[in-house]
């Protein structure tokens, strides 16, 4: 039975038997779609050559003129935008060319998105914190900024702190005067920018504590500090010891961003943010986005922003209003976007053949194996396959081309098993099946089991792309509010079995800090119709203000639910003082069937995320099954949301299945 | 100090917060529910947050708008214009209608605008193409107006099922005389083609059919690449010059075109390297006119052109 990995074949082995044995075990054309965009790719540079180069060009043109671009770039499902965008992220991270962050699946409610958009930025730029500050992007961006000020002083190092802060004032200076679109909280921003580079700095010359350094970036990010922890950054606090300290609002937070420009503007790389699938949002959090970025982009200099999107459902934004038309034009400044569009069938070609040699590049010594190879480039798949399935058509996507090569593949997987390989190889060419033209639809439970198969599939690789990269999904209660709120109103239909009734979301207020329940959720408890409510709260923060001051909301709520239950991130725990801990116990004397605490592990965190990207995928029509002979057939977002259910996949995550009762 | 001062944030942050909450709002906030979110530090009375709102009007900021349910003014960050805007496109966008059922179930919501200002609106809503106008369902009903161009089978429907009973009739009479409906029906299918002047060819096929690739015919007319080249540059133009244009839209300009022609034609120009298709994702599905407009070719349904510019 053959399995469906992407792992390759030893190099060592260089007989046919290895040969064969790689060909049945493995599939190179199963992944097509991008799972990270960091990742290991296999990239056909000649393939939309053009728009990348295009796409390159606004980002140097944003640096050489220190100036605000915004492009857009569509095209339709499985064209390879998301390629088009990892290749930037790489072109940008070799030689340090850019500093480039891309984001994809945002889901926190409207409101909050800028700052989730800002604590992502840095989370990046700190990667995710997995490892020391000291020499992360966030670190350079600072240190080029002190550097110059050094060279511009005449100095050389060794320096002392106070003598490496004069320098970087100088620099900030020079930044911040004459630039209107740094903002009123500018100075501040530089100096807690200092304070990290200090951190980091102390960090792993001096003392190996780090402490300031993350108390930074917690700030920068736009979470709230205590007056303690604040005054660690030198921050002015107010007189009430119970207001924590964080970034004063949206314009703070768009002005972090403008300095990071400004930053990388002195170390000589333009500042691109690249958001992917932006058209998989809700129609208020694309509203959000666009209203956001309208501000920054007029704003901030040396800053290139992408975004990426179907263009149709784009354009339908467009004209419904959600996107203003005066935000569309900072967004989309050539409005005819970079249109990423199909390719040509030499350029298909290519595609398979990038695949096949990585593939067969250890074997191609091996004799059977370069007999073939001689005659037959495109083998095992063949030209005579290639040319038939590509038959008379003018263009092609390149996502139909690589499963077009997957189905071929598993075909003589199976070949491989009947045959042997000895056989299959000496039988080679095998003739092709005729590939039939007319749509048979297949029957409802064929159509479901594949819809299954493919979601299942996309779940997995979307899994994976979290693991791999854990800094795309920071530990933040809105965005796991927002996750949580959207993945249980898909679960709302009596007819799919659950409790779950009635779902309240309380006004939103800034900041969330005055709501006691982010969702308070009605259950039916048994037949005879009685119902049980549960007041959710969501509380990711390591500070002890915040963390005590919902906590005696909570406490202070009369009468309560019938149930609370408290969500907190495994990655950020809660550091609680002694009212905190007092808060904490009064809960939890309330007994377990009244108030739980569930501390969601990054694994469960990422399996939410990745099921709502799987239902976001589907409602940008780039969830597809294969029908016979090739014809693609979209998946609808409530396909993928049955699928979810008869898959039982919310009740297979902790925290849903807690809530869904 | 006193306290309540010292706990007061600094207007700029109030600011923020207002701004943030229309941000976040499709539709202008009274002033009192404005007011009733600036919560601690940020809360303040009526009257200064007025004058907070007025300094933003003045720059430009915000809009001033009528009361709608309640007494007090509202207030939003998109302007009269792009809010009128909004709003007819959602009422349309709910059913079509006339131009007076439009003003009267959003008027309430921009009392400031007249019903000269609506029909400007319509009008160049109109013009733009984002809506269409269509004929009532009588003869002397008002014009109504809708996202999409009239579909000729809202008006066929109840003529076509009248039809279909009086045929069922004929029909059940016949099959007393040992005729089969199914023959009763071919024979009204091919009267009906002679009336229209149009006759189904036998194994016609189906737009949805796959048959492959159109074969390579001489019929493309020999002006149809300039024709489709003045035709997508108009419809682009009008749609925003995004540099994507939908197959219905070009069929419909081309009408005098055969379709087998229409499809060489756009062929040759996709082997030229002149223009590219792409697939049919479309918001809520196709519509029946797009599906028949759509080219199906390698499993995918292609509707919309665009310009290849590299």
């Amino acid at each position: 039975m053959s399995t469906e990995t992407s792992s390759r074949a030893p190099h060592e082995a260089h007989d046919l038997d290895a040969f064969f044995q790689a060909v049945v075990r493995t599939n190179p054309f199963l992944a097509n779609a991008v799972t990270d965009p960091s990742g290991e790719e296999i990239d056909v540079e000649t393939i939309h050559r053009s728009e990348f180069e295009e796409l390159i060009g606004y980002a140097e043109q944003a640096h050489r003129q220190r100036g605000h671009l915004g492009q857009v770039v569509w095209g339709e499902p499985g064209i390879g935008k998301s390629h088009l965008l990892a290749r930037l992220y790489r072109w940008a991270a070799q030689g340090d060319r850019a500093v480039c962050v891309v984001l994809h699946n945002l889901q926190p409610p409207p409101e909050y998105l800028p700052r989730y958009i800002l604590k992502c930025v840095i989370q990046r730029l700190v990667r995710g914190q997995a490892e020391a500050f000291h020499g992360t992007p966030l670190y350079w961006l600072v240190t080029r900024a002190v550097r110059e000020g050094l060279r511009q002083s005449r100095r050389d190092a060794p320096i002392s702190a106070r003598e490496a802060r004069d320098a970087y004032r100088k620099v900030v200076n020079s930044l911040v005067s004459g630039h209107p679109g740094a903002g009123p909280d500018a100075r501040t921003i530089y100096h807690v920018l200092f304070h990290f580079f200090l951190g980091a700095y102390r960090g792993q010359y001096l003392d190996g504590n780090e402490t300031t350094a993350d108390l930074a970036v917690r700030w920068l990010a736009g979470d709230e500090l205590d007056h303690d922890e604040a005054r660690e950054l030198e921050l002015r606090c107010g007189e009430d010891r119970e207001h924590p300290v964080a970034l004063p609002g949206t314009q703070a937070v768009e002005s972090v961003l403008v300095a990071l420009a400004e930053l990388a503007w002195l170390g000589g790389q333009p500042f691109v943010l690249a958001f992917d699938q932006v058209d998989n949002l809700q129609d208020a959090q694309i509203a959000s986005l666009a209203q956001f970025l309208h501000p920054l982009i007029d704003h901030a200099r040396n800053l290139f922003v992408v975004v990426s999107g179907v263009q149709s459902r784009l354009l339908h934004f467009l004209e419904h209003g959600v996107i203003l038309r005066a935000a569309w034009e900072r967004i989309a400044q050539d409005e005819r976007g970079i249109r990423v569009g199909r390719i040509r069938k030499e350029q298909a070609r290519q595609l398979l053949d990038a695949r096949l040699e990585k593939f067969v590049e250890p074997y191609v010594t091996v004799p059977g194996v370069k007999a073939r190879l001689h005659e037959d480039g495109l083998f095992p798949l063949g030209q005579a396959w290639f040319e038939q399935r590509t038959g008379e058509a003018v263009d092609f996507r390149p996502r139909d081309v690589i499963n077009w090569a997957r189905d071929r593949w598993r075909e003589i997987q199976r070949r491989i098993g009947q045959l042997g390989g000895p056989a299959w190889l000496a039988a080679w060419p095998d003739p092709c099946p005729e590939a039939p033209h007319a749509v048979v639809p297949p029957t409802e439970d064929e159509l479901a089991r594949r819809i299954d198969e493919q979601a299942a599939r996309r779940l997995g690789q979307q899994l994976q792309r979290r693991q791999r990269e854990p800094e795309s999904l920071p530990a933040d209660a809105a965005n796991l509010a927002g996750l949580v709120e959207t993945l249980l109103r898909q679960c709302l239909d009596p007819a799919w079995g659950y409790r779950l009734r009635q779902i309240e979301r309380p006004a939103p207020v800034r900041a969330g800090r005055l709501r006691v329940y982010d969702l308070v959720l009605t259950s039916q408890a048994d037949q005879e119709g009685t119902t049980l409510r549960t007041g959710v709260t969501f509380l990711v923060t390591p500070n002890r203000t915040s963390a005590a001051a919902a906590l005696r909301r909570m406490v202070d709520d009369e009468p309560p639910p019938q149930r609370v239950v408290l969500v907190c991130d495994a990655r950020r725990p809660l550091v609680l003082g002694p009212k905190g801990q007092e808060y904490l116990d009064l809960l939890q004397a309330r007994g377990p069937e009244r108030f739980q605490v569930i501390h969601l592990t990054f694994p469960q965190y990422a399996e939410l995320d990745a099921l709502q990207a799987v239902v976001g995928d589907a409602r940008t029509g780039d969830l597809e099954v294969d029908l016979a002979g090739g014809h693609v057939r979209r998946i609808s977002e409530a396909e993928a949301v049955a699928s979810h259910h008869r898959n039982d996949r919310y009740r297979g995550n902790a925290l849903l299945s807690l809530l869904l009762g | 100090m006193p306290k309540r001062a010292a706990q007061l944030a600094p207007d700029s942050a109030v600011l923020d917060a207002m701004r943030s909450v229309l941000d976040a709002s499709p539709e202008p906030i009274a002033v009192s529910k404005l007011k009733s979110i600036l919560k601690g530090p940020l809360r303040r009375g009526e009257a200064e947050v007025v004058a907070l709102l007025e300094a933003e009007r003045s720059a430009g900021r915000v809009f001033r708008y009528a009361p709608y349910s309640g007494k007090s003014p509202r207030y939003g960050r998109q302007s009269p214009e792009v809010y009128a805007r909004q709003l007819a496109l959602a009422a349309l966008a709910r059913k079509a209608q006339t131009l007076r059922d439009v003003e009267q179930s959003v008027g309430k919501r921009l009392k400031d605008y007249t019903a000269a200002d609506w029909k400007r609106l319509v009008e160049q809503l109109v013009a733009e193409k984002a809506v269409f106008p269509a004929p009532g369902p009588t003869a002397r009903s008002a014009v109504r107006y809708s996202l999409h161009p009239p579909d000729p089978r809202d008006y066929l429907r109840s003529v076509v099922a009248r039809w279909r009973r009086n045929l069922d009739q004929i029909a059940g009479r016949l099959a007393d005389f040992g005729i089969p409906s199914t023959e009763v029906t071919a024979a009204a299918l091919e009267m009906l083609g002679d009336a229209v002047g149009r006759r189904p060819a036998s194994g016609e096929a189906s737009p949805l059919a796959d048959s492959g690739p159109s074969p390579r015919q001489p019929g493309a007319p020999a002006d149809f690449a300039s024709r489709f080249d003045a035709a997508f540059a108009r419809i682009d133009r009008q749609r925003g010059s995004h540099n994507f244009v939908s197959l219905v839209e070009l069929r419909r300009a081309l009408a005098d075109v055969a379709r087998a022609d229409f499809d060489q034609g756009m062929r040759d120009l996709r082997m030229a390297g002149r223009y590219e298709l792409s697939g049919a994702e479309s918001l809520g599905g196709l519509r029946p006119e797009e599906r028949e407009a759509a080219i199906l070719e390698a499993g995918n349904l292609l509707l919309y052109v665009s310009r290849r510019d590299r």
